[in-house]
């Protein structure tokens, strides 16, 4: 299923020939063990290519209101602005205000909880002048106490649409908890949703952009 | 400072101060709290954590603000563990461009000390933490401010109804905001990139055409177009309206059985419409008239179309109507106002099955004739012959009436028990105390209510 449980496996078998040379060599092969261990938690999120991406350099990008599917207040905002702050920080697209897609939503009197329909979604991007647009939902959100720690979970569903034809260009799907990323006793650990919301965005983004998505500013 | 923590209109006024000065500390001039809230309410901002791009345009000429800083309390808790999240953008006024943005969580399980010394125990502890690692990626170059270009913001849009009939008169009225100075630039509306109204100005940004909708059905976009005197130019498209002449095609679908060319019913009657090419219904009107043409029942909605309907049996005031022949009318209207309405007959029959019996003598033999009156066929019918003593002399049964019986004569009375239901469920029991009374008497019908159980 993963490599990783050879490595493991092979390790194992090494610190057994070692552990007479010193339990100083035992400890950092056994600590090595483990993290490689850990390097088999988390996990890319799954992406779906269901048409190409337009051909021409893609500069500007509007992500609309996420819908929140979660019982956690606010989650559809909340994972917004960070997923925001990281594209942002990405450096690649010139990104529309977030006021500025609300006002179209305003506009075409598109309410809260609802997606734009096909032809509202023409004159979103003509609007905003983009060719994409990226649009989610949030699936799971929540903190399960566990013991004197928060174990964060959260599971996403975005997808990015082109806004002549309203299709579907790609569509990803991200599930992970606080645990996922435990390195060695403690360490590791996410502790928080922001944390959590954060880190999987970088891994939603790393994907798309190892898999084509370019901007166009450098 | 947005506190999402607060829920979806929180403020974090300690945090704000916080930022300010931590932001002042690096060498920038903090415009004052009180200025920004000034032209908040100035500008009728009612929101936190995100602007539009006129405002942000706004604040550069109103505030002389070269960068916007906007920031988000993401989650901010005390159990089990304190922590505390944020998410901080920051937006460039020359062009309304977010130039950075970082976003940090912190708990205090992350922040273990040995021997627990100087460990933060509160999201008070949190934050200053946070802000300062957020704040240690501020950009080094914020960059030199770019020209403002021209630009023009759509306040808001209203395109009237976007489905229409030829010859109806449509209306747009547009409301524009501007931060650029001089003369207003010329609005006007290209339809289907052809046709040209030009907007009259109402009020200061408020433009208003109105036009004829044209005899072609079919999709007509609306795009605005602004000229400057300059001779500069810029247009986008507003939206779609749809001249529709075309009355909505339906057919309502009776569940009921059917006698003589009409759905006949006891309890209740379910119509359904259906729609061989299904569109969006805006209106609906549900109806049903005596044989007189009185109306009984109304019922009219705006919005979808239910599913189905039903019927059963009582008027407006939940009063039962007799039996007899009534007209179910629909009628709906799509979102052009094009009306279509489907009548149809249905007839309620709630009274028992009406039957005779006939009995005579044949030899050692009583020969019962057992004859239906109505015009609803029978579902069943089923009779018993009892002695005095209860004990079964006879059964006799079937689905098809009219139908003969040869029941031997008793040596004292006999009861006779019947039971019978139409195929609309109505049901009958009839007893006869002594069947030697029926052959005397020769024939009996079955229609006076008293003698009659009704069955529900």
């Amino acid at each position: 299923m993963c490599a990783c449980g050879q490595v493991v496996e092979g390790v194992l078998i090494l610190n057994m020939k070692l552990i007479s040379k010193g339990l100083c060599v035992f400890m950092f092969l056994f600590g090595l063990a483990l993290l490689s261990l850990s390097a088999c938690g988390p996990k890319l999120p799954t992406l779906h290519k269901l048409t190409p991406l337009p051909q021409e350099k893609i500069c500007r990008i509007a992500v609309l209101p996420f819908l929140n599917q979660t019982d956690y207040p606010e989650a559809n905002a909340i994972f917004y602005r960070i997923f925001l702050a990281e594209l942002v920080q990405s450096g690649r697209f010139d990104i529309v205000q977030e006021g500025d897609v609300r006002d179209v939503f305003h506009h075409l009197r598109i309410w809260p909880g609802h997606e734009p329909q096909k032809e509202q979604m023409k004159i979103l991007g003509e609007r905003l002048g983009v060719k994409i647009v990226i649009a989610g939902t949030v699936v799971e959100m929540a903190e399960v106490p566990e013991a004197k720690i928060i174990n964060p979970t959260l599971a996403v569903s975005l997808k990015i649409l082109d806004t002549e034809s309203s299709q579907t260009i790609w569509c990803t799907f991200h599930r992970r908890e606080g645990e996922h990323y435990r390195k060695v006793m403690h360490f590791g650990v996410v502790n928080t949703v922001t944390s959590l919301a954060h880190q999987m965005s970088k891994e939603i983004l790393g994907l798309w952009f190892r898999k084509g998505l370019k901007g166009c500013i450098d | 400072m947005e506190d999402l923590s607060q829920g979806p209109n929180g403020v974090n006024f300690a945090l704000t101060e916080y930022i300010e000065k931590a932001v002042a500390s690096r060498g920038l001039e903090v415009i004052s709290q009180d200025a920004v809230l000034s032209f908040m309410t100035r500008n009728r901002i009612r929101w936190l954590g995100f602007l539009d791009t006129y405002y942000v345009l706004q604040a550069r000429k109103e505030l002389g603000a070269d960068f916007i800083l906007l920031g988000t309390v993401s989650q901010r808790q005390e159990r089990p563990c304190a922590a505390f999240g944020m998410v901080l953008y920051l937006i460039r006024t020359g062009d309304a461009r977010t130039i950075w943005s970082g976003s940090m969580g912190l708990s205090c399980n992350e922040m273990r000390n040995p021997l627990g010394v100087l460990e933060p125990h509160t999201t008070e502890d949190l934050m200053p933490i946070v802000v300062q690692d957020l704040l240690e990626e501020w950009p080094e170059d914020i960059g030199q401010i770019r020209d403002q270009k021209a630009f023009f913001e759509l306040d808001d849009v209203d395109m009237g109804r976007q489905y229409i009939r030829s010859g109806e008169m449509i209306t747009c009225r547009v409301w524009l905001r501007s931060v650029m100075d001089g003369r207003p630039p010329k609005v006007s509306l290209k339809v289907r990139g052809q046709e040209s109204f030009p907007m009259q100005r109402k009020d200061d940004n408020f433009y208003q055409a109105s036009w004829i909708a044209p005899k072609e059905e079919g999709p007509y976009p609306v795009g605005l177009s602004l000229q400057w005197p300059s001779g500069r130019e810029q247009a986008t498209l507003l939206g779609t309206y749809r001249v529709d002449n075309h009355s909505p095609c339906f057919v309502l679908d009776l569940k009921g059985v059917r006698l003589n060319g009409v759905v006949a019913f006891r309890d209740r009657i379910f119509a359904i419409p259906r729609f061989p090419e299904p569109e969006p219904i805006s209106r609906w009107e549900f109806s049903v008239k005596d044989e007189t043409g009185e109306t009984i029942l109304r019922e009219d909605k705006e919005g979808s179309l239910p599913s189905r309907f039903y019927w059963r049996g009582q008027t407006g005031d939940r009063s039962r109507v007799a039996d007899g022949n009534y007209r179910i009318d629909l009628k709906v209207w799509d979102r052009a106002g094009n009306m279509a309405m489907v009548s149809e007959k249905v007839a309620l029959m709630r009274n028992p099955p009406d039957m005779i019996l006939e009995a005579r003598k044949q030899g050692n033999d009583i020969v019962l004739d057992i004859q239906s009156k109505g015009e609803v066929p029978m579902a069943f019918w089923y009779m018993e012959m009892l002695e005095d003593d209860g004990s079964l002399i006879k059964t006799a049964g079937g689905q098809v009436l009219p139908a003969e019986v040869d029941l031997p004569i008793p040596k004292t009375s006999a009861e006779l028990l019947l039971t019978a239901r139409d195929i609309l469920g109505n049901k009958l029991h009839r007893k006869v105390k002594d069947i030697n009374l029926l052959v005397k008497h020769g024939k009996e019908r079955c229609a006076p209510a008293d003698k009659w159980l009704k069955e529900f």
